[in-house]
């Protein structure tokens, strides 16, 4: 008994061993092996990568809090102050970023990380993004000198933009917008630099992981049960051998453990690219940082090893012996689709449409309500239509002579599966491309405004602010100015003397008026009066409207001639007008930095455009992953059709080889799959202009992107005939491979 | 040289040897118009070597095959697919249809593949079938009984009017009612349409029906004994 335990056991490893060998010759041997093969490759390296770019993820937001805490200001109100520091935003074309002023109190304390001295008055040192983006804005000299670059280790990330800024003659500042500091680094992350305009960690997370993730998941399920007929016999038989849940198991993994290795091991290289030196992401453009990606290098092995574990777990999981205890055999022909889910889809339908005439949560519920039953039974209709759509093409076929058409009819009528697989991904990715291009495009009626205003008058029309606007600070804005600009005051109009019920107004209540010396008031083509009169309806001068519209409080803009600043009257704002809308804003910017305590230059409207470019930016990250996300979702379904088509190519091989009309495969390929998934691909882009026109309407803004649709249509009508022609050749090269089996 | 009768198969010193064995070891055989064989042997002998010799599939070492007047193993590319089109026929064990598509499709997609006019292809495969005993209905080939499915494999065989017609153990896999019905039905064709008609069996009882029983072991080609 003592001596038959070790020698059981030494069977049992050897057992393991064959059959883990068994496993092995059985992929290189079993039909269809190098599809299953490089599909579990791509599976693995898919969720692999995915695990991968969470890990990044939450590298870069690591080391941005890290950082942070290094560079936050550490506030304080008693005499112990080393310097003053005043936060100001500002914006790079419609990209804002912040602006760190300060002024050292004590030149021996350390300066702030990233930088190797406290700046010198009218000194600024930039961040290398800001300093590459700035570059058609004069960012350079925009703040005063250039004295160089904020090193990465100041800033929350190499892509942030930032700026640290002495003003020049301000010492010590005043005013209560200043405060007092004792240096950097408080030891919690705060909220400084790039982390404001970024979303939450776990909501990012939380995308990445549904966009990206979720596709994957599917790839790996489509590798795991590619070509799975043959398997599952096979494990029929293992079962009737007397073979348990774990011989099965080792078998398989036998077969799967190599594809999968090498997939994991490729999933982790864009990670370790992306430790060599900063990327550049596509579409989003932000620029990921080396050093983060490194000091996430320890928990890439834990990431592929999960993710290996996963990938051979969900095979082993989906490798299901048969327990219905019947045939072995797949079915041959899909079952009929259950009428109710045909009724579900028309609900679904009708509650998306009656949405409109609804208010409130109501209508918010009927919509999400009608998108998940019309999504949820959208394969069924696709089910019955590509269905009647086999049935017309056989008949189509049969009564012309045209073999392949015929097939092609019976094959879609017999098994709609793979067609209806395709579709779906078509019509999800079309819908998911236009809704979040259109859901991007939302800016408000306001937003809409300042974007046809920005059209219309380019950099023409700016609002400059400042701390102060003393007479002097004005007449050195107006003379660092270039020519081709008009310098005017803006001001709430003083109500007269004879109507002294206005004068408890508030200054948004009252009127504004321009004001400037006569001759800046006649290139201006206005009238020239030292008493405020009302600008004449429509000036022909687009500045003067648009100005009217965005500062006019909704009043007619009044004018009045006289200094833009004196002594006694200092100007709230001022407008700056050049004589074209393509001169940027880099020429007033660096004016005002240089001759105005902490102005602030921005475009009518802007502030509307700005949360509209937030949003665009988060839209831009949904739709790279939704990309990724797509284009894996994509490659998983070609996978499967390509390997069902095999399937069915076998079908047809021994009357190919015997004819010897390998071309017939092609145009199967061609009638089977492609002419579907193009009438499918012009249904799918009828249903999203629908769909994103519906949208539009329901929240009266929003624009409907014709070029995008258009390419993603293009996209998707070269991919129907890709997989038409992929799955057409792979058949015929292993249709001609096919010889009568027996002896 | 070329044979008398151009609707005749002969075979001559064929040789062909596959992973180092030698599988045919000079096979000689003719075989008349309207004239039926049998070809039986042990598992491994070479007989389906032979008939993929004589479909052009596989290329032997050595010797000839006389298809309707042409020696195939001159042939390459088009021109023996055409003529294999033309001329051949098979009937495989499994019968080798599609599924979904009717037998009336199933046969005439043979003759569609070979360039026939359709309307000639379909009432050709319905005549075919009608005479076979088989539904010329829209039933798929998937719901047919094995026998019904094997005659329509030889229907399809038929429909291009072959002058040889080969079959594999076409009764293989089918129950012993079946195999009578099939094999009596095929060995009636050289007699109805005067072809060449050569059946790969293991089956005795088939192998009976034919006007010669041949046997094939260690790549020898003789008369069986009865």
């Amino acid at each position: 008994m003592t001596r038959a335990r070790p020698a059981s056991g030494r069977r049992e490893s050897r057992l393991w061993v064959q059959l883990l060998r068994m496993g092995r010759s059985a992929r290189e041997r079993s039909p269809g092996n190098r599809l299953r093969f490089f599909s579990l490759i791509l599976a693995a390296a898919m969720a692999t990568l995915t695990a991968t770019a969470l890990l990044a993820v939450t590298a870069v937001y690591h080391g941005r809090d890290e950082r942070n805490a290094h560079r936050n200001p550490r506030y304080t109100e008693g005499h112990e102050a080393v310097a003053m520091l005043l936060l100001q935003g500002d914006a790079v074309g419609d990209l804002t970023h912040e602006v760190s002023m300060l002024v050292p109190l004590d030149a021996s304390a350390p300066p702030p990380p990233g930088i190797p001295r406290w700046p010198e008055p009218g000194e600024a040192f930039l961040s290398p993004e800001l300093l590459r983006l700035g570059a058609g804005e004069q960012i350079k000299e925009r703040y005063g000198r250039y004295a160089g670059l904020i090193a990465p280790e100041g800033l929350g990330s190499v892509n942030e933009r930032y700026a640290y800024v002495r003003p020049p003659g301000v010492d010590p500042p005043r005013g209560n917008r200043w405060t007092k500091i004792t240096g950097f680094g408080t030891g919690r992350p705060g909220a400084l630099g790039e982390v404001l305009d970024v979303a939450p960690l776990s909501q990012f997370l939380m995308v990445l992981l549904v966009v990206a993730g979720g596709p994957a998941a599917v790839l790996v399920v489509v590798a795991a049960r590619c070509g799975s007929a043959g398997r599952d016999r096979r494990n029929a038989l293992l079962t009737a051998l007397g073979g348990g849940w774990r011989h099965r198991a080792m078998f398989t993994v036998g077969e799967a453990v190599m594809p999968v290795a090498v997939g994991t091991a490729a999933g982790v290289l864009p990670l370790a690219a992306l430790m060599i030196g900063d990327t550049r992401l596509p579409i989003t453009g932000y620029l990921v940082g080396a050093e983060d990606m490194r000091s996430a290098a320890w928990a890439i092995p834990l990431a592929a090893v999960a993710s290996f574990t996963l990938v051979l777990g969900a095979v082993l999981a989906l490798h299901r012996a048969d327990r219905s205890g019947r045939a072995t055999r797949p079915r041959v022909f899909a079952r009929p689709i259950p009428r109710w889910r045909l009724v579900v889809c028309g609900l679904g339908l009708l509650l998306v449409a009656a949405s409109p005439y609804w208010t409130g949560l109501t209508r918010f519920f009927l919509y999400m309500a009608g998108s998940v039953l019309l999504w949820a039974t959208v394969p069924s209709v696709a089910a019955v239509v590509i269905r009647r759509l086999g049935a017309g093409l056989a008949r189509l076929g049969r009564l012309r002579g045209w073999a392949a058409a015929l097939i092609a009819g019976r094959w879609i009528t017999a098994r709609p599966g793979v067609v209806v697989r395709l579709s779906v991904a078509i019509v999800i990715g079309l819908g998911l491309i236009t809704q979040v291009q259109v859901w991007t495009s939302w800016l408000g009626s306001m937003g809409m405004d300042a974007r046809i205003a920005q059209a219309r008058l380019g950099d023409s029309v700016l609002f400059v602010r400042a701390a102060t606007l003393t007479e002097q600070n004005v007449r050195w804005f107006t003379a660092a100015l270039p020519s081709g600009y008009e310098v005017v005051a803006l001001d709430p109009s003083r109500p007269p003397a004879s109507r002294p019920e206005a004068e408890g107004l508030p200054p948004e209540a009252l009127p504004q008026e321009l004001r400037a010396p006569c001759p800046v008031l006649r290139r201006l083509g206005l009238t020239c009066s030292t008493s405020s009169t009302p600008m004449s309806g429509t000036t022909g001068d687009v500045r003067l409207d648009e100005l009217e519209r965005w500062a006019g409080n909704g009043k007619p803009l009044r004018v009045r001639s006289g200094p833009v600043a004196t002594t006694g009257e200092r100007p709230e704002r001022l407008v700056v007008l050049a004589d074209s809308g393509d001169r940027g804003q880099g020429a007033v910017k660096r004016a005002a930095y240089a001759t105005l305590e902490r102005p602030h230059v921005e475009r009518p409207g802007q502030g509307w455009l700005m949360g509209a470019n937030n949003t665009a930016s988060y839209g831009d990250w949904t739709v790279l992953f939704a990309t990724a996300g797509l284009a894996i979702l994509l490659l998983a379904v070609m996978i499967s059709s390509a390997a069902e088509f095999l399937i069915f190519g076998a079908e047809l091989a021994p009357l190919a080889v015997q004819t010897d009309r390998r071309g017939v495969f092609v145009l199967l390929g061609l009638w089977n799959l492609s002419m579907p998934l193009v009438l499918v691909t012009v249904v799918g882009a009828l249903v999203a202009v629908w769909q994103g026109q519906f949208f539009i309407s329901l929240t009266q803004s929003g624009s409907f992107s014709w070029p995008i649709l258009l390419s993603t249509a293009t996209s998707a009508g070269s991919f129907a005939v890709l997989t038409g022609l992929l799955g057409g050749l792979s058949a015929s090269r292993t249709a001609m491979r096919w010889r009568p089996r027996a002896d | 040289m070329v044979a008398e009768d151009p609707g005749a198969l002969r075979i001559e010193g064929l040789r062909h040897s596959a992973g180092g064995r030698l599988v045919l070891d000079g096979v000689d055989l003719t075989v008349p118009r309207g004239e039926s064989v049998a070809v039986t042997g042990p598992s491994g002998s070479g007989k389906t070597t032979l008939l993929m010799s004589v479909l052009g599939l596989v290329k032997p070492d050595q010797g000839a095959v006389w298809v309707a007047g042409r020696d195939i193993t001159r042939m390459r590319g088009r021109a023996l697919a055409a003529h294999r089109r033309a001329n051949l026929g098979v009937v495989f064990q499994f019968g080798e249809l599609l599924p979904e598509l009717s037998p009336v499709e199933n046969v005439a997609l043979a003759a569609l593949l070979a360039g026939q006019d359709h309307k000639r292809a379909y009432a050709s495969a319905e005549d075919l079938l009608r005479g076979l005993g088989v539904p010329a209905d829209e039933t798929p080939t998937g719901m047919l009984s094995g026998g019904e499915r094997q005659r329509t494999a030889v229907a399809r065989a038929l429909i291009t009017e072959p002058a040889v017609l080969l079959a594999d153990e076409p009764t293989g896999s089918l129950d012993r009612a079946a195999r009578d019905s099939v094999a009596d039905l095929l060995f009636s064709l050289p007699a109805r349409h005067g072809c060449v008609l050569v059946v790969v069996t293991h089956d005795p009882a088939v192998a009976d029906r034919a006007d010669r029983t041949l046997r094939l072991d260690m790549g020898h080609l003789a008369e069986a004994l009865a």
